[in-house]
């Protein structure tokens, strides 16, 4: 069994920066890199600014404040919903509640 | 027959443990780890474990997480791992590589096998490596006629000790306690009857590690195990040295402690 690893030419781990602690790791789960290598899921990446932007507008448009892990996939389904365009329908799986990340957005968002 | 059998049956001709000393590679500097590590052999110890310092050390505790943390700062790679082994294999000592999967699974487990051997380094000690996951270390230990080194613990059931047991060449490293690596006051209870459990599997040497630092519990262990590994005692010897000169010198005073202390009666 195999897993993606942020890693240097010598396999030592490289540090690693996330806004979202839960995501401040240089691996991912077993499970995902199967579901990437047989093509059962794709994945992106997300900068801190777009979670954080998916995170505003879902707290501000619903009223669900989502938690920082979370917000990556409201950014991640904002960007694609543009790319399929208005008649898209899109499922976004809310892993987390973000009341724990309130601190954190506040002091990103300057409030 | 490996030069690591070879260190147990001389040490079991000599009614003694043997003693294993680890080190990290590049602590406090590339030089002064590999004078130490000679001063381990001049001093009496039989084998050598040369850790391969990796940024994510889950086997050991705060001193030997501290000193490769500084290692690798001061920018050790594998080549000087692989030096290091070289230098100890020239001396006539037995040289294993301790080292975490990850690196040499980059490295490639042939290319590392093929690159060690020709160093002169009897195999490795792999604490982080199931043996569901070491086929390719298996082909390769098989391929460059390297010693394998795997780990049974206090917790370890019987149906998997004794698949451990079968894959290991060398020795079988008896973890002492579920824990990490480090100095603690007493040798655990469990030990013994962890050397006792590999014995009703394998004929191959056990040897206890975590936890010795000195030589009254080298001989201690030296009473029911085969050999007595010892690691972050001599690290916190070179971590608490004033200078290089100085570490180099401790770490030869504890070898000879423990030489006398490997052994019995």
């Amino acid at each position: 069994m195999r897993t993606y690893v942020l890693q240097d030419e010598e396999g030592q781990t490289l540090d690693t920066h996330s806004i979202s602690a839960g995501l401040d790791y240089p691996g991912v789960g077993p499970e995902h890199s199967w579901l990437k290598d047989t093509g059962r899921a794709e994945y992106r990446s997300v900068s801190d600014a777009e979670a954080m932007e998916g995170f505003a507008a879902l707290c501000q448009t619903e009223g669900i404040i989502p938690a920082l892990e979370s917000s990556h996939a409201v950014a991640g389904a904002i960007r694609l919903g543009r790319e399929l365009g208005p008649d898209a329908l899109i499922l976004v799986n809310l892993s987390g509640r973000g009341d724990k990340d309130v601190a954190t957005a506040s002091a990103y968002f300057g409030v | 027959m490996s030069t690591v059998s070879t260190a147990f049956e001389k040490a079991a001709a000599e009614d003694r443990a043997a003693l294993v000393g680890y080190l990290p590679a590049g602590f406090p500097d590339k030089q002064t780890a590999i004078k130490a590590a000679l001063a381990m052999v001049e001093a009496g110890a039989d084998v050598i474990e040369v850790g391969l310092p990796y940024s994510d050390p889950l086997m050991d505790g705060p001193v030997i997480a501290d000193a490769v943390y500084r290692a690798l700062k001061g920018g050790v790679k594998i080549k000087d791992v692989f030096d290091t082994v070289q230098a100890v294999a020239d001396a006539g000592a037995a040289a294993l590589v301790m080292t975490y999967w990850n690196p040499v699974d980059k490295y490639g487990a042939d290319a590392f096998s093929r690159d060690l051997a020709s160093a002169g380094g009897a195999g490795l000690i792999t604490p982080d490596l199931t043996p569901e996951e070491a086929g390719p270390w298996l082909e390769a230990s098989d391929a460059h006629g390297l010693d394998r080194v795997f780990l049974v613990a206090p917790s370890s059931p019987p149906q998997r000790v004794e698949t451990i047991t079968s894959l290991c060449r060398g020795f079988v490293y008896a973890v002492s306690v579920m824990g990490i690596t480090g100095a603690r006051d007493a040798v655990s209870s469990s030990a013994a009857g962890v050397v006792a459990r590999i014995r009703e599997h394998t004929t191959l040497p056990a040897a206890v590690g975590l936890g010795v630092s000195n030589g009254a519990q080298a001989r201690q262990v030296a009473g029911f195990a085969d050999g007595v590994i010892v690691g972050s005692a001599f690290v916190r010897r070179i971590a608490g040295a004033a200078t290089p000169a100085d570490a180099i010198a401790s770490v030869r005073e504890l070898t000879a402690d423990l030489a006398q202390g490997v052994r019995r009666g």
